[in-house]
């Protein structure tokens, strides 16, 4: 009896020590959304969903019943026929616009899909979760050529006319050929980097995890001034009128001038984590957190305007959908969005809707 | 700051500076780290096997109590407690240091997967978790090892098996040896179940959880033959069927044992 018992204890021990040790985090990721004239496209755990600008569902991909393992949280990128999205299957598809069917799929992605596509010139670009860029043809899905890194690409491209801008978490901003992808010049910026470059006037701006905002030459990489923050600098920064908006992670929101990086303002506005880019639309600056809530800053002085609770992490890039909605993504399987009036932070509608709920 | 963060928050900071220290090599650092825990955990290491080498010893005495006081639970209860304290024995002793390699051990765990940062939201946990400047700009380590992910688990099951192989090593060599003295062998026969189970389960655990952990199983059992060894407690005639205290058995305890078989063959 006594044995039996402490066997018991023995396999609950190690049950327990299994409980204990598995996966720290079920999703991975957080959702990733794109913008057009129609509404927005939400990449989110284990679909793609097309929405209106009400926020009622058009299609999703792959179909209700149809889904397997593979998690979708990377941007989708929008084109005027096409969605392109990549996945954690790794795996990147083209998707039809309007309804959702699969144009083609493209496997030689040896890793995830964390970051945004891009398109431009004909080829769909998508970063690799461990590292490495791969160019397809936009029409085929064909690789076309693939560069190289040492460590994941998390961030959407930037691409300026024949050269593409993709940063890295080895630390590096690379510029390459559209073409060939061959290198023609790499900045090491001190930290990792997880944020899509923000350019104007020759000049990209982009934060990396070394607690600093850069501002780098686009012709040769080289780093013309930093800006110190308090925290690793996740997202990228937003360029509107010569001011840089970006933010960092102890949930701190910055405004600098561009051309001098003296700030104009900073505040400590978040007590979590703000990893998105800012959204500036009108005369503010709205940006989620780590702590739950969606702030909305006065653009000029960066004082509050509204916050609101949305009762989960928010972490991805707000967008704008027309002219005063801003639609955020939370954490939650219940609010995967919500949708905020962007004068007065009212919200308007949230997808799933509660009533499909009831 | 929550308790857990005060075991995990130290654990990624050391873990990330022998990172540094080592030649930003993930796997050297987790066979460095576990040689560390393994160190500052050997006082409790040792005093569990003192214990349980003890409760062995008095396994004997306490069966003759068992059956003195048959019945009567109250005074065999009484009587263990004085003979706990006559030998200087704590029953609860070899579970302590045990409980508390408990969360050393999850600790552990989770550092090797925060660490390596694999998914953003591993990463973004990780901010805050560093408390010696310099080291974030070390992240994301780099966790490709020959064919190895650390944050995976191993592809090829090689590290499942070496997993199976030594916790399997390390439990026959410390298993008791089996005398029909102490107390019907029910000791032994634990470590008997023990030997078996606890491979077998870590080798599962192996298969699903972070090749990182499994190098961490397996140097620690590594470790762990080696200190029982220099603790005189590893019998490596345990691994070929014969243990030292059935080859030492006194020529009466043999005579009495088969006057016993002879007997139950009788009835």
């Amino acid at each position: 009896m006594r044995r039996h018992r402490a066997l018991l204890l023995l396999i609950l021990s190690l049950v327990l020590l299994a409980a204990a040790c598995g996966p720290t985090s079920v999703a991975g990721s957080w959702a990733g959304l794109g913008v057009d004239s129609n509404g927005l496209v939400m990449a989110n755990q284990d679909r793609v969903v097309r929405l209106n600008e009400a926020g009622a569902a058009r299609w999703e991909f792959p179909p209700p019943g149809d889904r397997g393992q593979a998690q979708f949280y990377a941007p989708p990128a929008l084109t005027e026929d096409v969605v392109y999205v990549g996945g954690f299957d790794r795996k990147v598809y083209a998707l039809d616009r309007d309804n959702g069917a699969q144009l083609w799929v493209n496997e030689d992605a040896a890793d995830r899909i964390i970051g945004g596509l891009a398109v431009a010139q004909g080829k769909v670009f998508a970063g690799e979760g461990t590292g490495g860029l791969l160019a397809l043809n936009q029409r085929t899905g064909e690789r076309e050529w693939f560069f190289p890194t040492d460590r994941g690409i998390w961030a959407t491209p930037l691409i300026l006319e024949d050269t593409v801008y993709v940063t890295s978490l080895d630390h590096n901003i690379y510029a390459l050929d559209i073409d060939t992808g061959e290198v023609l010049w790499q900045q090491d910026l001190e930290g990792a980097i997880a944020g899509t470059p923000a350019y104007a006037d020759g000049v990209l701006y982009v934060g990396s995890f070394a607690h600093k905002l850069f501002a780098v030459s686009a012709e040769d990489g080289e780093i013309l001034r930093t800006f110190d923050a308090r925290n690793w600098v996740w997202g990228g920064p937003a360029l509107v009128d010569g001011v840089i908006y970006f933010a960092d992670l102890s949930g701190t929101l910055y405004a600098l001038e561009a051309e001098t990086f003296n700030p104009l303002w900073q505040q400590q506005i978040a007590e979590g984590a703000i990893p998105a880019t800012p959204l500036v639309a009108g005369d503010v600056v709205i940006v989620g957190s780590r702590d739950d809530h969606v702030y909305a800053v006065n653009r000029e002085s960066g004082l509050p305007v509204w916050n609101q609770t949305a009762g989960a992490d928010i972490l991805s890039n707000p967008v704008l959908l027309g002219e005063d909605v801003v639609v955020v993504s939370t954490l939650a399987g219940d609010r995967m969005l919500i949708a905020y009036n962007i004068e007065n932070g009212q919200e308007i509608w949230r997808y799933p809707a509660a009533a499909s709920s009831e | 700051m929550s308790l857990w963060d005060l075991i995990l928050n130290p654990f990624i900071t050391v873990l990330l500076f022998l990172y540094q220290l080592l030649g930003q090599n993930m796997v050297i650092s987790i066979v460095a780290f576990t040689v560390l825990v393994r160190l500052l955990t050997w006082p409790l290491t040792t005093q569990q096997q003192r214990s349980s080498k003890a409760m062995q010893e008095i396994q004997p005495k306490l069966k003759k109590l068992q059956e003195k006081y048959k019945g009567d639970r109250e005074k065999l209860a009484q009587a263990q407690m004085d003979l706990y304290r006559e030998h200087g024995v704590n029953p609860m002793g070899g579970c302590l240091p045990l409980l508390i390699q408990f969360p050393i051990l999850i600790g552990l765990y989770q550092a090797i997967i925060q660490v390596l940062g694999a998914t953003p939201l591993q990463l973004l946990d990780l901010n805050g978790r560093i408390l010696a400047p310099g080291l974030d700009t070390l992240i994301p380590l780099q966790n490709h090892f020959w064919w190895l992910n650390l944050a995976q688990p191993d592809p090829l099951y090689i590290l499942p098996i070496l997993v199976l192989v030594t916790t399997w090593l390390q439990q026959r060599l410390i298993m008791p040896p089996s005398t029909s003295d102490d107390g019907g062998g029910q000791a032994a026969a634990m470590t008997r179940s023990m030997t078996t189970v606890m491979p077998v389960m870590f080798f599962f655990f192996s298969l699903s959880f972070a090749s990182g952990l499994s190098i961490y199983f397996v140097v620690s059992n590594l470790i762990g033959i080696v200190q029982y060894s220099m603790m005189g407690r590893a019998d490596f005639r345990n691994l070929f069927g014969r243990s030292k205290a059935s080859e030492e058995q006194p020529e009466g305890s043999k005579s009495r044992r088969k006057a016993k078989a002879k007997t139950s063959k009788a009835e």
